[in-house]
Formats: C-alpha cells, sequence, structure tokens
C-alpha cells in the first residue's frame, strides 16, 4: 500500500507538471494582455501602457516568461493579482477557499446522503407513488436550469418569505457590533470566525471516526443505539461550545447565509446519486448473499442496510469523492448567483479582468485537489472493498 | 414429542408464480415427510419445483409466489401461518441452507467468520466475541477449514474452500434440518465427492436432517436415505434409494436413470427423453408427464393419477406403473 502510494504520487507529479503547462500555454495564446484596459483610456499615453508591459515582464520572451513562472509555482510563490494589485494571489487563495470548501464540501454531503438514502429506499420499495413521485421530481430538478432555479429559491424563500437571506456569506451590521480584540474590518474577522468554525467541524468529525472504530465491534443494535448517542452527544457539545462565546451570532449569521446555497445544490443535484443507488441497489439485491442473509434470519432492514446497501455504496462513494473537485470549479455558477465569495467568483472575475496570475492560480488550487481526490478515492476504496488490494 | 413424528412434514402444498401471462403451477400438491436423522433427496430436471420446495421450507419465496393449499411442519409447527418475526428466530435456527452456487452466497465485503458470527449473535448463541470465535473454529474444523482462515475474505478462498465455510454457516446454528440446494455443482469431480462424503459423516454425527436437491440423481443416491423423484411441479415417485434404483416404478424414473451413466452397474446406452418439461403457465390435463411417456393411455390424458403406496415406503403417481417394470426385466 505504501509503495502504491508513492508511485502514485510519483504519477501525480508528472501529472501535475503536464497540466501547468497546458495551463501557461493556453493562457499565453489568449490574445491581449491585462494592459489592454489602458488601450480605452485616452489619458494613458502608449509608453506608459510600454514600460507597464516591461515592468511586469510581458514582453519577454514566452520561453522566458514560462521558465520564470515555473521555477516561482514551484518556490511557491503564485505572483501578484493584477486586478486586486499589490495582493499576492496567495493570500487571495487563502482567504477564499475555506469559504467555498465550506460551502461546497455541505453541499454535496447533504447530497449524498440524500440521494443515498432515496435510492435506497426506492430499490427496496418498487413501484408506488414514492418511487414515481421521487424520480420525477428529482429528474426534473436535474435537468432544469440552474442559475434560473437558484434565483427562484432567493425569490421565494429570501424576497417573499424573507426565512433567509438574499445572498453574500454574512450580514455585515451584526458584524460591525461584535468585536474581536485586534480586528477592525467584518472581513478579518469573517475568516476568523470561518477558520474556528473548520476547525470545530474537523475535529468533531476526526472524534466520531474515533468513537466509531471503537464501537465497531459491538452487536448491531448495541452499536447503532451507542452510535446514535455519541452523534448527539458530539453535535451537542460543538453546538453549545459556539452558543457560549461572543462570536456564536456571528457563526449562526454565516450559517444561515449558508442555508439557501445548499439546499439549492441538494435539490438540483441529488437525482444523479439517487438513482445510481437505485440501480447499484437493485443489481445487489440480485446477489445471492442477499438471499442468505434472509435466510439466516436477519430482518429485512438489516439485510437493506448490512448486506445491500454497504456493496451498493461501493460506485457511489468513488462518484462523491471524484465530483468533490468540481464541485469547485463547477461551483462559479451558484456563487454567482448567490454572490458567494468563493473561488468559482474569484474565478470568473479574475478571468473577465484578464488577471493571469489569479487565474493559474485558482486553476492550479483545482488541478492539485482534483488529482488529490482521485488518489483519496482509490485509497479508500480499497478499505470499503476489501477485494481490492494494490501492489 | 415421540419417535414417530417427523422433524418435517409437507402436506399437498400447492405454489403459484403469479406472472404478467398468469398463474405459474411451480408447485402442485406435493407430500413428503422426513424422519430427524434422515436424509431426503430431491432430484429432477430444472424447473420441476425442486428449489421452489426449497424455498418454500424456508418462506423465503419472492413476492410473487404465493402459496396456495397445504402445510408444512417444521418440529411440529406449521411455518405457513408463522407470523414474520417467528419466523426470523426460526429460519437458520430449525432449518438453515447450503445454497446453490454456493460461490456468491458470502457477501465479499465482510471476513468469512464474521458472517458466520452475524448468525451465531442473531440466535444469541453466543454471548462475547471470544466465545463467538472459539466457536467458529470449532465449526471450520469440522468442515475441515483451517481456523486461522476466519479472518479472511470470501474472495481469498477457493471453490471448495468457499462451500466448506457456507456448510460451516449452514451448522452454525446446530439446525434440525439443512437443505443442501445443488450444494456441489460448481465444483470439480473430486472436490464433490469429497464434500459430499464429508456432509454425510458431519450429518450422521450430528443426527440432523438433510434435504439434498440435485439434477444428478448420481449425486442424491450417494447421500440420502430417501429420494423423491419430481417432475413438473409434482413428485412422481418417492421410496427409499435401493427401491428408486433397483425397482423403479414410473416411467420417469426410469428415463431419469438411463440418462445418467454408472460405472458400476451394467453397461447400458444413454437414452434421452424425447421432447421438454412442460410450460407450467399451462400444465398438461392428467399426468403431467403424459405427453412425453411411451406408456400414456386415454386415462392419463385425462385423471391425474394419485400419489400411492405401493408397499413399504415406496409411493408412486402413475395409472400403469407396472407397466414399466414387467417391460424391462
Amino acid at each position: 500500500m505504501g509503495k502504491y502510494i508513492l508511485q502514485r504520487l510519483g504519477q501525480i507529479l508528472v501529472t501535475l507538471f503536464v497540466f501547468q503547462t497546458l495551463l501557461f500555454v493556453i493562457l499565453t495564446a489568449m490574445p491581449g494582455d491585462v494592459t489592454n484596459r489602458m488601450l480605452t483610456n485616452p489619458d494613458i499615453p502608449p509608453e506608459v501602457r510600454e514600460r507597464t508591459r516591461q515592468a511586469l515582464g510581458l514582453d519577454d520572451p514566452v520561453l522566458v516568461q514560462y521558465g520564470r513562472w515555473f521555477q516561482n509555482f514551484i518556490t511557491g510563490n503564485l505572483g501578484v493579482s493584477y486586478s486586486e494589485y499589490p495582493t499576492p494571489v496567495i493570500e487571495i487563495l487563502e482567504e477564499r477557499i475555506p469559504r467555498t470548501m465550506v460551502l461546497f464540501l455541505a453541499a454535496t454531503i447533504v447530497q449524498f446522503v440524500v440521494g443515498f438514502s432515496m435510492g435506497r429506499a426506492l430499490a427496496w420499495q418498487r413501484g408506488g407513488f414514492f418511487e414515481y413521485g421521487s424520480t420525477i421530481v428529482g429528474v426534473t430538478l436535474y435537468t432544469v436550469f440552474t442559475p434560473w432555479f437558484a434565483l427562484m429559491m432567493i425569490f421565494i424563500f429570501g424576497a417573499r418569505l424573507h426565512w433567509l437571506p438574499l445572498g453574500k456569506f454574512l450580514t455585515p451590521i451584526l458584524w460591525r457590533k461584535v468585536d474581536i480584540p485586534g480586528m477592525s474590518d467584518s472581513l478579518t474577522k469573517a475568516n476568523y470566525v470561518f477558520t474556528r468554525m473548520l476547525w470545530t467541524a474537523t475535529a468533531a468529525f476526526v472524534i466520531w471516526l474515533i468513537m466509531a472504530y471503537f464501537t465497531r465491534n459491538l452487536s448491531h443494535t448495541k452499536r447503532n443505539r451507542t452510535r446514535l448517542i455519541a452523534t448527539v452527544i458530539i453535535l451537542a457539545v460543538s453546538i453549545g461550545g459556539w452558543a457560549m462565546v461572543d462570536i456564536g451570532p456571528l457563526a449562526w449569521d454565516i450559517t444561515k447565509h449558508m442555508i439557501l446555497p445548499i439546499v439549492t445544490l441538494t435539490l438540483v443535484g441529488f437525482a444523479g446519486t439517487m438513482l445510481m443507488t437505485r440501480q447499484t441497489m437493485l443489481e445487489t439485491l440480485r446477489e445471492d448473499y442477499i438471499q442468505t442473509a434472509r435466510a439466516k434470519g436477519l430482518p429485512e432492514k438489516l439485510v437493506r442496510d448490512k448486506h445491500a446497501a454497504r456493496n451498493a455504496l461501493l460506485p457511489v462513494f468513488t462518484g462523491l469523492i471524484i465530483s468533490l473537485p468540481s464541485v469547485i470549479s463547477g461551483g462559479i455558477i451558484t456563487e454567482t448567483v448567490f454572490s458567494w465569495p468563493g473561488m468559482g467568483l474569484t474565478l470568473l472575475n479574475a478571468t473577465t479582468q484578464e488577471d493571469i496570475p489569479l487565474v493559474m492560480g485558482t486553476l492550479s488550487f483545482i488541478g492539485v485537489l482534483s488529482l488529490l481526490a482521485h488518489l483519496v478515492a482509490d485509497i479508500t476504496y480499497a478499505f470499503l472493498d476489501p477485494r481490492i488490494r494494490y501492489s | 414429542m415421540s419417535k414417530e413424528t417427523p422433524i418435517l412434514a409437507v402436506e399437498n402444498l400447492v405454489m403459484h408464480y403469479t406472472t404478467r401471462k398468469g398463474d405459474v403451477s411451480a408447485i402442485d400438491g406435493v407430500t413428503f415427510s422426513l424422519e430427524k436423522g434422515h436424509s431426503l433427496g430431491l432430484v429432477g430436471e430444472s424447473g420441476c419445483g425442486k428449489t421452489s420446495i426449497a424455498f418454500s421450507l424456508m418462506r423465503l419465496l419472492p413476492d410473487n409466489a404465493k402459496i396456495k393449499q397445504g402445510s408444512i411442519f417444521i418440529d411440529g409447527e406449521d411455518i405457513i401461518t408463522m407470523s414474520y418475526d417467528q419466523l426470523l428466530k426460526f429460519r437458520w435456527r430449525k432449518i438453515a441452507m447450503v445454497f446453490q452456487a454456493a460461490m456468491n452466497a458470502l457477501n465479499p465485503v465482510y471476513t468469512v467468520g464474521d458472517q458466520i458470527v452475524e448468525a451465531l449473535d442473531l440466535h444469541d448463541m453466543i454471548k462475547n466475541k471470544a466465545e463467538a470465535e472459539e466457536r467458529v473454529a470449532e465449526l471450520f474444523e469440522l468442515v475441515g477449514l483451517d481456523p486461522a482462515l476466519m479472518h479472511r475474505y470470501p474472495h481469498e478462498f477457493s471453490g471448495g474452500m468457499r462451500q466448506r465455510a457456507v456448510i460451516a454457516m449452514a451448522l452454525s446454528c446446530e439446525p434440525d434440518i439443512i437443505i443442501a440446494d445443488e450444494p456441489t455443482t460448481a465444483l470439480d469431480v473430486i472436490v464433490q465427492d469429497r464434500i459430499l462424503r464429508e456432509m454425510k459423516k458431519i450429518q450422521q454425527k450430528l443426527g440432523m436432517s438433510m434435504i439434498y436437491i440435485s439434477h444428478d440423481i448420481a449425486v442424491i443416491a450417494e447421500v440420502s436415505d430417501h429420494i423423491g423423484v419430481m417432475y413438473a411441479g409434482r413428485m412422481a415417485e418417492l421410496a427409499s434409494g435401493v427401491d428408486i434404483f433397483e425397482r423403479p416404478l414410473h416411467p420417469y424414473t426410469y428415463a431419469l436413470m438411463r440418462a445418467f451413466p454408472s460405472i458400476k452397474g451394467e453397461k447400458h446406452d444413454l437414452t434421452t427423453l424425447p421432447g421438454e418439461p412442460p410450460d407450467l403457465l399451462y400444465p398438461p390435463t392428467g399426468c403431467r408427464f403424459h405427453p412425453r411417456c411411451p406408456f400414456a393411455t386415454d386415462i392419463c390424458k385425462e385423471k391425474q393419477p394419485p400419489f400411492e403406496n405401493v408397499g413399504g415406503e415406496h409411493y408412486v403417481a402413475c395409472w400403469h406403473p407396472m407397466e414399466v417394470h414387467n417391460d424391462h426385466h
């Protein structure tokens, strides 16, 4: 296994090199550069534009530019953003990656859980109103034009019913009221709160995993009860902890802003997971070991969850992991509609303003994440399916 | 319970599968019983209803199957009228099964040992993990597997080993009856023979009752005290193994035996039975075998022959049983 991971990491480095080179070629091949905007301003003389190009090194031969850029990339220097000059690209990414990750990780997991449980139930109870109803609704939402649907959600739940905020990821008035020592503007505060929320979630998840590991040998009913109680305790402690500190309301404000995008993304996407789960479940149900499980006297619910769903989970889980990085780039539309200041919106703005360093930085991040996700998928697959062993 | 009460008594069982085209009469009036410690072989062509009987005995039939009539008594309890919760406790504890194509009868994502422990745990046969491992080791030894293999996954087992593991699983809750549905079909002849012999030995040692199901009368003959020959959802003939081989009364039994070569008995030409088993959506009138029977007369087409005792424990459902007998001796 260790050797396999090393080998895969080597492959990832090569793929990353190819990816980065292609990225550079494509972006350099595009006409114009950031100084194009100076052409439309009659107050800027052509010499200034020429000098700016020289200063930025844009008039050097392409190979020299490539060499310089590559050297910087290896040393971790992603350059300085043109559109938010002189903020380094890495700082912009550091600020926005968590926001996107929280939103889309939550949305993907919710979508996966909803889709998986519905698909599981569909395969178990074929026919009838539930199957037709959820399939028709699911497929309709899956095929609907996402920006329109997102706008409708904002219109109904934000503008008409006033249940949820319209967009952005915080309510500035609320944030001005709360003081965090050493921080003046709400953006820094937001990052402070955000990072802490992320750490809480990560810690809760790790504790849950450890708990699941230690309860794995209990009998089924006992294990389910213990795990349920432990889950409730973990959730209560983390939410309760946040409720007691001053920045609790701020965290709640962020959470409230996340609900609408998450619900929208879930509604639009759950049908994919649902139909795939249903299909693999139906295939699994034909297997002989399902018959064996029933013959042993297992109640139907256990046959479904422990034997059928466990095997149907394999392809669905791979789908989930592979979709993780694409969900960030696919978030451009969602982030624009909900004005969520994350990676998708950053990429879009950087592209329209020819901010090549920022575009490169964003795309590099998505590329690295994609490559890592595939590796993680391969490794977890070996844990989920004992038939798979890497050598 | 008196010694004469059979552990299993099936009376006039009628079962239909509902399909879009109509009802398929898969089991039609089957009656047999099984004494404690004895073994019964059910033999017949594919689609004759032998596996349907096995699944009826465990109430594992698919949703479109309906038991129309009859009763199945196992250890004095009628399982057809049993509630679902009772049934869950009954399965595997009273009657277990070694499945057809045992290769796929084990779930690939759990270790073989865990799958046996699951059954033990469900039926409260064990108190803790240590006891469970001890019991699994005991079972593994009984079926000739190395106990160290219990933590391995099914794909790490060979076909014969998996078969043994499945047998160990069937034995785990010490059931009164084990049904072995084509237990060795997927294995090569040598392994097949060895496993059959060992199953027979274990059965005698533990005093269980067995039902073997196979299309191969030679396999059945080796392990069963009694043999039931099935044709198109009905029991054609039921007798001791010796009687079936030496005094077959039903023309179908006779034809079935001529279709297998024997290395012990005298040489004979292998004969095949003309025609095909009937479509049970539209079963033939009278005796279901009459369209293929060389001795059929008018009565065979009109009236179903009764399943009668013709002496000793020999039962047959045929209007002209002796004719066959006289013709060939």
